[in-house]
């Protein structure tokens, strides 16, 4: 759907040179709901933006479709934006404008409908985001979540290919996030709609997104499934995010035992679930068929875009007393098919 | 004080005059000038069509207008006046000034109030996929409206009181009466009166300005 390949842009600010993107290359897939995750400074926006060219890249190319969309100049430009639809993080409503009126706005740009066929689909897309009784008010009567349905709305009016969203949650409360969190989502499914959004929160991606790309200094540091790069975080970076939003996942077993400092030594063991396995009383069963003392440090439980998951860290009590209960443990995690890390020194070799 | 000298017909068509000759010359100056300041405004730094020389040159061709005392203006412009509407005094000898004079102070009051629009809402638009014709008209104009109806108040004022000025080279309406018998005749009671319409107009204008503004100032 969407391929960026080698996009560079690099900005000269008082005369030096900065590189908010550098040589980034990704693929989001058709009907996907992708995540670009980094800290602030760390080019996201730079690079939502450069997919409807809002910001052109400094070299490189970015297809969507078959279209080579760097190669446009201002008409084929404006054709594209109306098959793209952004969304704001300050949602950027025409204040002139009642939410019926905003709505409008891209269908009349357009220049296409009749009044008649205007008036249906902003019916249509009042009725979508659950602000048909709002439409005759103005953007400053309206709570945040509601400015952003408008600004959704708004985006969809065009029927896009694909919806980009710039932050659309950061500037609303959890409350509000969730609610505009499972709108998207339920545009993303009802209109098989792809949709590329920037966050700087994992909790976001965790809830909506199928894939996920983590910005840094304008690198690409890692991208995969969501729940792979939860569970099992390869960058330093991914890792100091996930523990940002009290992610298991996050810290190394090493840091964790040095924190912990001489009360634990036995063997540690971070075991991570996805779907059934995160539903079943694994600790339970375990403890009772090998006779084993699991002590849990950390853990985390929750659902990746609705696919259940857990992830403990435990350590084995009474190792030393028992040298087989740790090969039987591992024994017994490989036949169940959970994977685990395990660091089997004691805090001194660490160190 | 007596007002003996008050010569009412006179005062009312000196009124009329100042009336005509105010909005008139207010009419020109949007027209010249609210283009001219969207212009100013597009061609700025980091705006749509950011354009430096064009900027530049616009800029210095306002300031130079701006930085001309209006009375100077009024007799330096002198020939020019004549050639358009064929006479230098009189209603219509005073509006080619007038315009002249006002339009540069009304694109630069333009231009201030479309930079106080969110750079985001035109960035909205701009993905929207709109032509800067449409952003300009369908969506920097109608936001920044009530600032914009300010500036015609504060413009519409200033006309008031350059129009009385071009009374000293013979611009007939109320500054011409004052000069004419207030201040070469000492008559101060037409000098009172005039000065008391003035403020009245003033006042009006004003009043009018703020009222628009409030009504389509919808946040």
């Amino acid at each position: 759907m969407i391929r960026i390949s080698k996009v560079s842009k690099t900005f000269q600010i008082n005369g030096e040179l900065r590189v908010a993107l550098d040589n980034i290359s990704l693929e989001v897939r058709a009907g996907e709901v992708f995540g670009i995750i980094g800290r602030s400074g760390a080019g996201k926006s730079t690079l939502v933006r450069t997919l409807n060219l809002l910001e052109r890249p400094s070299s490189g190319q970015i297809f969507i479709g078959e279209q080579d969309i760097t190669a446009l100049e201002s008409a084929g430009l404006q054709r594209l934006r109306r098959r793209v639809g952004m969304v704001f993080q300050h949602f950027n409503l025409l204040q002139a404008k009642t939410v019926a009126e905003n709505i409008r706005f891209p269908l009349k740009l357009g220049g296409e409908l009749s009044a008649t066929q205007m008036d249906a689909r902003v019916e249509e897309l009042l009725q979508l985001v659950g602000l048909a009784e709002q439409r005759h008010q103005y953007p400053a009567q309206l709570s945040g979540g509601q400015k952003q349905r408008v600004g959704i709305a708004r985006a969809l009016a065009n029927q896009p290919d694909v919806l980009l969203c710039d932050e659309a949650t950061s500037a609303l409360d959890p409350e509000t996030t969730q609610s505009i969190l499972r709108l998207l989502l339920d545009i993303n499914r009802r209109l098989q709609l792809t949709i590329v959004l920037i966050t700087h929160e994992m909790d976001v991606i965790r809830a909506v997104c199928d894939r996920v790309a983590i910005l840094e200094r304008g690198q690409l540091v890692e991208t995969g499934e969501v729940a792979d790069v939860f569970l099992f975080p390869q960058h330093a970076v991914t890792r100091a995010l996930l523990a940002e939003s009290h992610q298991a996942g996050a810290t190394d077993l090493q840091s964790l035992r040095a924190e912990l400092g001489a009360s634990t030594h036995g063997p540690l063991l971070r075991l991570s679930f996805l779907d059934e396995a995160a539903t079943q009383p694994l600790l339970s069963q375990l403890s009772l068929e090998l006779h084993l003392q699991l002590n849990v440090l950390q853990g985390t439980i929750g659902r990746i875009k609705g696919r259940p998951f857990g992830q403990l860290v435990v350590e084995l009590l009474h190792a030393e007393q028992d040298p087989t209960a740790l090969p039987k443990l591992l024994l017994a995690l490989r036949r169940r098919g959970i994977r685990f890390e395990l660091l089997d020194e004691p805090l001194e070799a660490a160190a | 004080m007596s007002f003996d000298n008050l010569n009412w017909p006179e005062i009312g068509e000196a009124t009329l005059d100042t009336l005509s000759m105010s909005g008139v010359s207010l009419a020109f100056t949007v027209l010249l000038g609210l283009p001219l300041g969207v212009l100013l405004f597009l061609s700025g730094r980091g705006q749509l069509l950011a354009n430096r020389p064009v900027y530049a040159v616009l800029s210095l061709v306002v300031n130079v207008l701006r930085s001309l005392p209006f009375v100077i203006l009024l007799i330096v412009m002198l020939p020019l006046t004549v050639w358009l509407v064929g006479t230098s005094i009189g209603v219509p000898g005073a509006i080619p000034p007038l315009v002249l004079g006002a339009t540069p102070f009304f694109a630069r009051l333009v231009e201030n109030t479309l930079r106080e629009v969110d750079k985001g809402v035109i960035e909205a638009c701009q993905a929207m996929g709109a032509k800067t014709h449409q952003i300009v008209w369908m969506g920097l104009l109608p936001e920044a409206l009530p600032g914009l109806l300010a500036a015609v108040t504060v413009t519409a004022i200033a006309l008031v009181s350059y129009s009385a000025m071009s009374g000293a080279i013979g611009g007939g309406g109320l500054g011409d009466l004052a000069i004419r018998y207030g201040y070469q005749r000492f008559q101060t009671d037409v000098m009172a009166v005039t000065v008391l319409l003035l403020i009245l107009l003033v006042q009006a204008i004003q009043f009018a300005g703020d009222r628009l503004v409030l009504r389509v100032a919808r946040r």
